[in-house]
This record gives structure tokens, C-alpha cells and sequence, in this order.
């Protein structure tokens, strides 16, 4: 039996693995458990680096802008040792600013994290400027579901004309 | 969008309007377009009850006289409340509901006249109020969202319009 080419379907999955195989993602949280967990789900989209803090986190992140291999999403938590995610995400568009990186090229943050309170929510979408934010404890597909909003794992534009 | 309907043709289409909500026990898959209006989804996994609503404003005490004889989907506040009581009807418990967020925009799209902040905040105190978790949310920013909502996953697909003045003028 002679395989067919590939179908519409398959060369559809290659190019959007294609795109996702290109994220660079940070992932930020100081429980090792869960960092582990977010390792495993979001390995196949991207290659994934690990920080336990925000401190850490922004470090990471001024090394890679300067390696001009800078990360596309970052999965921040919020309380953590060190620095928190709040400052870290500050610190982070701060770097970005100061490369004169516009809004639209900066790193896609989301934010992960147990604090399901009003203010908390409240802060990290208009005082920090984060459009998307999780509740722990998260389930995959509602993460899977976060990329594809922000654009990352669809291969059509994340945007829409009409 | 029209790709991700289009892979559901056996489902009911129903396009939200601004001030409707709704709930669904058969599958549909529910669209609508956010500005700094919000709308809540709401599923339960055990039951597969999807509900939804797209709200104007924050609180209906703030603009109705008469609350009762009011359309309680055109507020943040009163479209919670209504939903909630909904589904405690159908015997669904705070604790089997999906809560997520959407809208609040700095953008007003045609036929809106409201503040996408003081909406979210609205949504947020009033979903902690009746003790309903929300486990993701998706608001804030300068670019309206184009959202269909899949009542019997819960499911939720977002895209952004591309230029929000240009889409503000429309």
C-alpha cells in the first residue's frame, strides 16, 4: 500500500507544530512541582527554561534579550521568594521598554497563580498590563485554551478584520 | 473563527446581543463581541449547562429606578445574580460551576457607553461575593474580542480585532 501525501489536515498540524516548536518559554514559579507540571504540558509547544523566582525570572529574561533569543511567553506566578511576580513583570517590560521593543513584539505574559482574590486580579490586569490570568489549580485544557486565544498555538492571525 | 465554527456544524449558532444572556442545556456554540462590556461564562462539567451573558454596565442600583422591572443582562452585577439563581434551580452547586472573564476593554465598540474597568470590577466582587471561583479571565488591554462560546465543553475561543480605533469607528 503506497501512502498517500499528506493531507490538508496533516500539513496543517505540521505548520501550526512548526510555529509552536519555535516559542521560547520561561516559566516562573518556586514550587518545583509545579514547575515540573507546566514543563511536561507545554514541552511540546516550545522550549521551555525554569525560574523559582521573580529576581531569577527578569535575569533570565535581560540574558536572553541580549543573546537576541528572547522569550515569546512567559508563565508567571505571583508569590514568590526574592521578588514577586507583580515586580518581576514590571521589571520585565521595563528591560523591553529600554530596548524600544513595542507593545505588540514584548514577551506574552500569563499569569498562574492561587491568588484568586478581586485586588489581585484586578492589579495584574490593569496595573501590570496582563490580559490573561489562572487560577491554580489549572486543568490543561484551560491552558491550552489561553495559548490559542493569545494567538500562540493557532496558525491563523491572532486577530480578526471583520 | 468562522474555522472554528465551522468545525461544529451539528450545533446550534446563536449570536449574543449586547444586554442578552442566556442558558443552554442543548449544545450551542454562542458568539459575541466585547468591547469594555464583559461577559461571564459559566459550565458545569457534570451537567454539560453552559450560560453566558454580555453586560453594558457595572450595577443596575447605579442606573434603574425600578431594578425588578429592569433588564438585568444590560448590568455586570444583576446578569451574576440572575445566572447564579439559574442554576441553583437547576440544582447546580457554586462549587461544580467554570467561571470565566472576559471583555473590559479600554475600547468602546459601537452601542457601547461604558468603562471596561469598573465592569470587570464589578464582575470580580460579585462572582466572590456569591463564592463562585474564577479560574480564568481574559480582560483589560486596547483591542475588542471577538469570543465564541461552546455551552456544553465550556470552552471559550477568543480573537482580538486588529485595530481598535479603526473598529471603534465601525
Amino acid at each position: 500500500m503506497t501512502r498517500s501525501s499528506p493531507s490538508g489536515a496533516e500539513r496543517a498540524r505540521a505548520t501550526l507544530y512548526e510555529r509552536a516548536a519555535m516559542l521560547r518559554i520561561l516559566i516562573v514559579d518556586d514550587s518545583a512541582s509545579v514547575r515540573i507540571h507546566l514543563r511536561t504540558l507545554l514541552a511540546p509547544y516550545g522550549r521551555c527554561d525554569e525560574a523559582a523566582n521573580g529576581s531569577d525570572a527578569v535575569s533570565r529574561c535581560a540574558n536572553a534579550l541580549q543573546e537576541q533569543d528572547p522569550y515569546q511567553l512567559i508563565i508567571m506566578d505571583l508569590m514568590m521568594p526574592e521578588m514577586d511576580g507583580f515586580t518581576a513583570i514590571r521589571k520585565i517590560h521595563s528591560l523591553q521598554e529600554e530596548l524600544g521593543i513595542d507593545e505588540d513584539s514584548r514577551s506574552r505574559i500569563i499569569v498562574v497563580s492561587c491568588k484568586d482574590d478581586p485586588a489581585s486580579i484586578m492589579h495584574a490586569h490593569y496595573e501590570t498590563g496582563v490580559e490573561q490570568y489562572l487560577t491554580k489549580p489549572f486543568i490543561k485544557t484551560t491552558l491550552l485554551e489561553t495559548l490559542d486565544n493569545m494567538g500562540l498555538l493557532d496558525s491563523a492571525p491572532d486577530v480578526v478584520d471583520e | 473563527m468562522r474555522t472554528i465554527l465551522a468545525q461544529h456544524p451539528d450545533i446550534i449558532h446563536h449570536y449574543l446581543k449586547i444586554a442578552e444572556g442566556c442558558i443552554f442545556e442543548q449544545p450551542t456554540a454562542v458568539s459575541t463581541i466585547l468591547g469594555s462590556c464583559v461577559s461571564v461564562t459559566f459550565f458545569c462539567p457534570r451537567r454539560c449547562i453552559g450560560a453566558i451573558f454580555h453586560a453594558l454596565l457595572p450595577t443596575i442600583s447605579r442606573f434603574e429606578k425600578d431594578p425588578d422591572a429592569a433588564n438585568r443582562y444590560r448590568y455586570v452585577d444583576s446578569s451574576i445574580r440572575h445566572i447564579f439563581t439559574l442554576m441553583k434551580a437547576k440544582n447546580i452547586p457554586p462549587a461544580d460551576l467554570q467561571i470565566k472573564l472576559f471583555g473590559g476593554a479600554g475600547v468602546l465598540l459601537e452601542g457601547e457607553l461604558s468603562s471596561g474597568r469598573a465592569n470587570v470590577e464589578v464582575a470580580l466582587q460579585t462572582l466572590a461575593e456569591l463564592n463562585l471561583k474564577v479560574i480564568a479571565s481574559d480582560v483589560g488591554g486596547t483591542k475588542g474580542r471577538r469570543l465564541v462560546f461552546f455551552t456544553h465543553t465550556g470552552e471559550v475561543y477568543i480573537r482580538r480585532h486588529r485595530d481598535p480605533a479603526e473598529k471603534a469607528a465601525s
